[in-house]
């Protein structure tokens, strides 16, 4: 018979010191079943299919794809999902997010992390990072908790959102559609309702219209609201293959611009209104708004601010740069003295929604920016 | 038996914009309406119609089309990488564009998918292969200068995550793997002058000079195919007595090595349509 090994003869690891700098994540004991995770709408370009394996030995990149654990619901309790819903978020809820940088002023800087330790959930369109800055209104992130990288070859390359962007078009030739750019102070001037009020007002005047919002963080609402709008095409930063578009190099974000707008004019559109997200100092607005590209695409600039000496400190900055600028909107029109002010200090139209939705004034100011020409 | 063909035609392009080519189309092809299709894709010294001349012939024996692009405009300028993001055009859907023009210009359907690269074409050929197994029937890689390796932690142009440089681009292993694949090299190739990369990373990673940079990477790759128990063919043949001169290589054996490579495959591929019927 054989002996049976007294308890205190068997070897014990827990007395083994690690140094927490580099002790590896724990790896997910339970076998975790990555099609039962909720997928982000981040990710809605990935196929489910190809999401077969997870990778815990390589660092993150922006875009890659990561199953992760939510270890506790902060900030954002809801997650935009691949078609473009949302699911309330619990505990313990496995996701699949992407990982990516954020730069949203009202909201969180976010960058991502160079190791599979825990994150954030940064965006609520599926971003994780680890949260570097936040406005004093937001509360702590939602915690996120990462199993591993998503792929599809046990050894193969995680899967990364720039494996499944639109190819872009191989003609690059000159186009003839209008293109009207929705640009703004920063974060919330009213960018994204003036873009659906202009789409509306020219689906009105009977006019095919493609929407691409150039830059940003992954989010199901803005593209959401333009198609209700009418936009005939909706495309946005994550078609082209990026989680968001915060710290790419100046080349990549006009690289970007220029595929979204031929994509939407090999689509048919009659007109194209692009927006640019937050404001002309965020460093990626300010490059693409004076790339040579930008200038010879785009016809017209509708300027967007909260209040009237914004206003009138973002069109000095776009004439300065010789760009056509069309006329005023945003969450100016909320005071009428301040809209009052912008008007006399820089004698350009303002428009709001309502105008914006009347077709002849929309098809107008598609026509006039037309007129403008570009600037190359 | 002689044997006609349409000549070499330099096909350009029709627009602005397009990949121009050159082409010669043998005259079996255009009757048949269908022909294996042999794409050579040329170095930075961009001597398409050198690669053209050298060969026709064999193209001829096998009635096979002959394509060689020409990537020389300002757009062009990261082709060996396929032309990244904000680096120009794309140069591997550039050339797709380019095989359907010709196939529509021609009015012959294209089988088996034959690419050839010299130097910085070897460049090219690697990549679009690692990126688009399913248009290479076969690949011959030929002094191309460093390589992609099949390395998942390396980002893309040296391993395969490639991010957003290349979109709808994504290598994955167990499919670039599956292509038969033979890369050449000149075995006096071995002169470290400017047309080499030599930043410390690829001195380091992939060797000094082409031929070590061959052997490491059909190794790299022979090793990614053993790993995933693929039945893949990785061949490494080198030229006697060239260096680094597309006519040297030529001289040495290089179309001849390359056509009979295309034509073990061709004759090991079941489905494909007869493009080889009896090639010397």
């Amino acid at each position: 018979m054989n002996a049976v090994p007294e308890l205190n003869s068997v070897p014990l690891v827990e007395n083994v010191v690690m140094d927490a700098e580099f002790m590896p994540e724990i790896v997910e004991v339970l076998p975790v079943r990555i099609e039962e995770a909720i997928r982000a709408y981040s990710t809605r370009r990935v196929p489910a299919d190809a999401m077969r394996s997870l990778r815990n030995d390589l660092a993150p990149s922006a875009g890659d794809l990561v199953l992760a654990r939510v270890e506790s619901v902060g900030q954002h309790k809801r997650l935009h999902t691949v078609d473009g819903g949302r699911k309330n978020l619990f505990a313990g809820d496995l996701v699949i997010v992407a990982y990516g940088d954020r730069y949203a002023p009202n909201q969180y800087e976010a960058l991502v992390p160079s190791d599979l330790r825990d994150c954030d959930l940064a965006a609520g369109g599926g971003i994780a990072g680890r949260v570097v800055a936040r406005h004093e209104k937001m509360r702590g992130p939602t915690r996120l908790h990462p199993i591993g990288l998503v792929a599809s070859d046990p050894d193969g390359p995680p899967l990364n959102l720039g494996g499944f962007g639109l190819e872009p078009p191989t003609s690059r030739g000159p186009i003839r559609v209008p293109v009207v750019a929705v640009v703004g102070t920063s974060m919330d001037a009213g960018k994204t309702t003036t873009s659906a009020h202009l789409v509306r007002g020219l689906r009105n005047a009977g006019q095919r219209v493609g929407y691409a919002k150039v830059t940003g963080t992954a989010a199901a609402g803005d593209p959401g609201l333009l198609r209700d709008a009418g936009a005939q095409l909706v495309l946005d930063f994550t078609d082209a293959g990026f989680a968001s578009t915060y710290r790419l190099p100046s080349s990549t974000v006009v690289a970007i611009f220029e595929e979204l707008v031929l994509h939407l004019v090999a689509a048919g559109a009659d007109a194209i209104v692009i927006e640019v997200a937050d404001g002309l100092l965020q460093r990626e607005t300010e490059a693409l708004l004076q790339s040579r590209t930008f200038r010879s695409r785009v016809n017209g600039v509708i300027f967007t601010a909260a209040d009237s000496l914004g206003a009138v400190g973002g069109v000095q900055w776009l004439r300065d740069r010789k760009l056509p600028v069309a006329g005023l909107s945003g969450r100016l029109l909320t005071s009428p003295l301040q809209v009052r002010e912008a008007t006399t200090a820089t004698r350009l139209p303002v428009y709001g929604l309502k105008d914006l939705l009347d077709p002849a004034t929309a098809a107008k100011l598609v026509a006039g920016t037309a007129s403008l020409g570009t600037v190359a | 038996m002689k044997k006609s063909a349409r000549a070499i035609e330099n096909a350009g392009s029709d627009r602005p914009g397009e990949l121009a080519y050159h082409a010669f189309v043998p005259e079996q092809a255009a009757q048949r309406g269908r022909a294996a299709l042999v794409v050579a894709v040329h170095g930075i010294s961009r001597n398409a119609l050198e690669q053209m001349a050298g060969f026709s012939t064999f193209a001829a024996e096998r009635g096979h089309v002959l394509m060689a692009p020409c990537f020389d405009t300002p757009e062009d300028e990261d082709y060996q990488r396929l032309g990244r993001r904000g680096r120009g055009r794309r140069a591997d859907l550039a050339l797709d564009d380019a095989i359907r023009r010709l196939a529509e210009k021609t009015k012959i359907e294209f089988g088996p998918r034959f690419f050839f690269g010299y130097s910085g074409g070897g460049q090219f050929v690697h990549r679009y292969l690692m990126s688009h197994p399913d248009r290479v029937t076969a690949a011959v890689v030929a002094a191309a200068g460093w390589y992609t390796f099949p390395d998942a932690h390396q980002a893309y142009p040296h391993g395969l995550r490639v991010g957003g440089a290349l979109a709808g681009v994504r290598m994955e292993p167990s499919e670039f793997l599956r292509v038969p694949l033979l890369v050449t090299v000149g075995a006096l190739d071995v002169d470290r002058d400017a047309s080499v990369r030599t930043t410390p990373k690829v001195d380091e990673g992939q060797g000094g000079d082409r031929i070590e940079r061959a052997k490491r990477w059909i190794t790299a790759m022979q090793a990614a195919a053993r790993a995933r128990s693929l039945p893949a063919r990785h061949e490494l043949t080198i030229l006697d007595g060239a260096g680094h001169s597309f006519s040297d290589c030529v001289e040495a054996g290089l179309a001849r090595a390359s056509f009979r490579f295309f034509d073990s495959v061709d004759a090991a591929t079941p489905g494909v349509f007869g493009s080889c019927p009896n090639p010397k």
